[in-house]
């Protein structure tokens, strides 16, 4: 007859040993997971320097490689400043043809202009001598009439001598766009 | 009997006090556990995941830099040596590497003799300025973009206040052939007054020739400029004779194309 001598593990043992197990297991876990989302950190710090590194390698290479370009570069260098410069000024510049035959295709035939002034900031100023009152007036109703081109016009002067001859002087801003597309100027 | 009920009281009590320990004990892991977790997550976590933030950071903004002077590079190299070398002597045609005072001089001097004019007076200055001084933010900006060094180019200007006589649609002409052809040029304080005789006009103006020295040893970080050609055609004016002026790489040509 054989006697069991080992300890006869009650429900109440088996339970606390599971529960033990248990939380033996939540801290393994949790400690894993301490550890899992760290390496997960570490390597993908990892790989962005190393993605940096590529960026830095990439960059000197082509810093390199543009610098070797020599005159080449120089050279484009010279015509996109000289274009630029170029462009710049074009903007800038007028034909002042287009300012004189506004003038006369206005003025002619009704007035005589004695004076044209006119600067690049389109600022007009006109002397014109006419021989009555009415045709000095009539001259400036048409320059008034024509807003898109001429702005801001203002009698600047105004003399009549004893025979009725008129002499006058109108300010005036052109606007030089206006007036090239008028005159099929392309800039 | 007496006894034995404060005996099996007395158990009661340590088991109930063994539960509620074990409980404590479990509570306070638990604690342990979310707030080493939250230790963690502040120092150790949160500063890795800023800091390859930044990394990342630092890393798109070279990638963008890389990008930009791949397309620098490509469009540099790749530019046809033989259409750059035209376009330069193009671009030289309209704005020189240099005008000399003299050389301005006689041009505006020369051809106005070819306009029939009289030269009544002439007066010129040189100036000399950077071009990133000269010029507006917004293209200052175009210019130099996030540069920090860039080669420094010179963008010169010759300058000066001239007077001639001649009928008004000589001047006129010689204006126009002055400032069509496209150059480097502008005029300002243009004004014509009628003479003794009504055919007889003199004009005074103000004019500004500009030249820009070849830049060399440009930075390799230098931002890509665009070539606007555009800018390399003469201005075209319709019912006009007068055919823009050859200029060569020093100086307005004194013997323009009537």
């Amino acid at each position: 007859m054989s006697v069991n001598l080992l300890p006869q593990a009650t429900v109440k043992d088996v339970k606390k040993a599971d529960s033990s197990l248990r939380g033996m297991v939540v801290l393994f876990v949790w400690l894993g997971l301490l550890v899992v989302v760290f390496v997960f950190l570490f390597f993908n710090e990892s790989l962005e320097k190393g993605k940096l590194r590529d960026a830095e390698s990439q960059k000197t290479t082509l810093l390199s490689q543009i610098t070797d370009l020599g005159t080449t570069q120089d050279e484009y260098y010279t015509l996109a400043y000289k274009t630029l410069v170029l462009s710049r000024i074009k903007t800038d510049q007028y034909v002042p043809s287009t300012i004189g035959n506004y003038v006369k295709e206005k003025i002619e035939g009704t007035g005589k202009v004695q004076q044209y002034y006119f600067d690049a900031k389109g600022v007009v100023r006109l002397q014109i001598e006419t021989t009555s009152y009415y045709t000095a007036v009539k001259i400036w109703h048409e320059l008034l009439k024509d807003k898109t081109v001429m702005s801001e016009l203002n009698l600047t002067s105004f003399s009549q001598d004893a025979k009725g001859k008129v002499s006058f002087q109108l300010t005036g801003t052109l606007n030089l766009a206006e007036l090239y597309i008028e005159h099929g100027i392309t800039k | 009997m007496e006894s034995q009920n404060n005996a099996v009281r007395t158990l009661d009590y340590v088991n109930r006090n063994k539960t509620g320990g074990k409980a404590y004990l479990q509570g306070m892991v638990a604690l342990s556990i979310v707030l080493v977790s939250a230790l963690v997550a502040v120092f150790v976590y949160v500063p890795y995941v800023a800091k390859t933030k930044e990394i990342a950071k630092k890393r798109t903004s070279l990638e963008q830099e890389v990008q930009t002077l791949q397309k620098k590079y490509d469009t540099i190299s790749g530019y046809n040596r033989s259409d750059l070398a035209d376009e330069l002597k193009s671009a030289r045609y309209f704005i020189p590497d240099e005008i000399r005072v003299a050389q301005l001089a006689t041009f505006i001097n020369v051809n106005a003799k070819l306009f029939n004019l009289q030269v009544a007076r002439l007066g010129i200055n040189e100036d000399r300025s950077e071009i990133k001084q000269s010029l507006g933010d917004a293209e200052k900006v175009k210019l130099l973009g996030e540069a920090k060094e860039v080669a420094s180019v010179f963008l010169g200007r010759v300058e000066g206040p001239f007077s001639f006589t001649g009928t008004r649609d000589d001047i006129y002409k010689f204006l126009d052939f002055l400032v069509m052809g496209g150059f480097a040029t502008n005029f300002d304080q243009v004004s014509l007054t009628t003479g003794e005789t009504d055919t007889t006009w003199s004009v005074t103006f103000f004019t500004s020739y500009y030249y820009l020295q070849p830049v060399t040893k440009v930075n390799a970080a230098t931002p890509l400029l665009e070539i606007d050609k555009s800018a390399l055609k003469p201005i075209t004016v319709n019912n006009n004779n007068i055919v823009p002026t050859p200029i060569d790489n020093a100086s307005p040509s004194p013997t323009p194309t009537l």
